[in-house]
């Protein structure tokens, strides 16, 4: 299990943290996890819905979309990318009416749940 | 004294009353307050405590429409803002902001996930001023904000400047009166507001007796001083939030009174003269007794109103003062406007280019 800093890019920032800042950037570690749980009932939605995947695309996407924009503030820049890719494909899929087993779709996707494997859900303190 | 003129109304292009208000200089020393908006609570909360840390106040909106909001209720020179949100997305607000928002600028920088040269395009045309990707460094983000602070404080200068420029465009530097140039402007509107709400209006040309003596005897800062008291007693005399002084030239004065009927302007005009009679004013070399020779004149009945014209009224005005000169000096004299239209024939009036 990594922690945190294990997920930026960026090694270490000239601007250190406060300890408000280091504690929402726990919070979001955590939220990383339910997010996870999301993401993966979204997945089993999606492998189950019939002839019509639109919404199933879309709530895929808002969910990715929402991760992609914070894990980026956050600095997880893995999964901000992980999770742009999902919402990429998640959009192209929506628009061109895809099948619900669309590839690239799953391959962000399961890209994405890889990656959040690896968030640990008790991060220790430390700074990036 | 001359006691006609050519009342000629200039084409002056002027700022709104209320633009004489002077701005806090203070203001521009103040923190720069940034409104963050996104509808990720964690997000807000990150990019509040980055700024907090850059030494801004922070104010949160969670949406578009929470963030017009909060710019109706409190100042704020930035907005860092998401684009995709519920309700209200970034560019709307953005577009929104540029519309409405036009007292003073709003810097707004947009960050945002979108990364495309068409979503930055996007942006910049909604009237966004600086673009950043989510995942740029705390730094960028920081010095971003920065040349948005260098641009705002910049605008609140210049904003500052042009108040100040559009002030002394109509006042008076020797005395802080309006001047000829405000006079003819407003009071034009203010004879339009008295028709359109059927309420009198009373102006007094007042002129200080013997001025030239005062000049030649107590020198030119004895009558700048006269000047100046007398438009600071004047004011004592008048209603702060209504009634306004300008002065022509030279010892020539004129003071509006809106709202105002022929009695009430009569008891203006005596209070004023006692006031400046009463107390010598102290010049740099001795005590200087001034008086005043004052022309009153109303317009009260709404014929009155409908049928002066803004010439026809100041013309009354300075008969009356031409009479209380002939008549001995430091009197009051009222004169009934009329409209050249009314006139009986065969009565002689004498057109504004025959006024000199």
């Amino acid at each position: 299990m990594s922690s945190p800093k294990s997920f930026s890019r960026r090694a270490r920032t000239p601007i250190a943290l406060d300890d408000a800042q280091e504690s929402l950037r726990r919070k979001f570690h955590c939220r990383l996890q339910s997010e996870r749980i999301q993401l993966a009932a979204l997945a089993t939605a999606l492998s189950q819905v019939g002839d019509e995947p639109s919404s199933a695309f879309e709530e895929l996407r808002l969910c990715a979309h929402r991760m992609h924009g914070a894990a980026a503030v956050f600095d997880y820049l893995e999964v901000a990318a992980a999770a742009g890719s999902l919402e990429q494909a998640s959009e192209v899929a929506s628009t061109a009416h895809a099948g619900n087993f669309d590839r690239p779709v799953w391959t962000a996707l399961v890209s994405l749940l890889g990656l959040l494997d690896h968030v640990a859900p008790q991060p220790s303190k430390s700074s990036r | 004294m001359e006691p006609n003129r050519d009342w000629d109304v200039p084409t002056y292009e002027g700022a709104a009353r209320g633009d004489f208000i002077q701005a806090n200089p203070l203001e521009l020393l103040s923190r720069c307050r940034v409104l963050v908006v996104d509808d990720d609570e964690l997000v807000r909360a990150q990019l509040s405590a980055l700024l907090r840390m850059g030494g801004y106040d922070v104010l949160t909106a969670a949406s578009g429409e929470e963030a017009v909001r909060a710019l109706a209720s409190r100042d704020c020179q930035m907005v860092l803002t998401d684009w995709q949100m519920p309700d209200m997305d970034g560019l709307a607000l953005c577009r929104r902001l540029r519309l409405e928002h036009t007292e003073s600028y709003v810097y707004v920088l947009m960050l945002t996930v979108r990364s495309r040269q068409a979503d930055v395009l996007a942006g910049l045309a909604a009237g966004v001023d600086d673009y950043v990707v989510k995942g740029a460094s705390p730094e960028e983000i920081l010095a971003r904000l920065q040349v948005g602070r260098r641009i705002t404080r910049l605008e609140q200068s210049l904003r500052k400047s042009t108040r100040e420029n559009r002030r002394l465009a109509v006042t008076d530097s020797l005395t802080g009166a309006r001047n000829r140039r405000y006079l003819m402007e407003y009071l034009g509107r203010e004879l339009e507001r008295s028709r359109r709400y059927d309420r009198p209006l009373a102006i007094l040309a007042c002129d200080i007796d013997a001025f030239k003596e005062v000049n030649d005897g107590f020198g030119h800062e004895a009558g700048d001083a006269v000047l100046r008291s007398f438009v600071s007693r004047a004011t004592t005399c008048i209603r702060a939030d209504s009634d306004w002084i300008a002065r022509l030239g030279g010892d020539e004065f004129v003071i509006v009174l809106p709202e105002t009927g022929l009695t009430a302007a009569n008891r203006v005009a005596d209070k004023l003269r006692r006031i400046l009679k009463d107390k010598p004013i102290v010049a740099f070399r001795g005590a200087v007794s001034s008086t005043v020779s004052i022309g009153v004149t109303a317009l009260q009945t709404a014929h009155e109103l409908a049928t002066v014209s803004v010439v026809e009224l100041l013309r009354a005005a300075d008969q009356g003062l031409y009479a209380s000169k002939n008549n001995g000096k430091d009197q009051t004299t009222a004169m009934a406007a009329v409209a050249v239209s009314a006139v009986e024939c065969g009565e002689h009036i004498r057109e504004p280019d025959e006024l000199t």
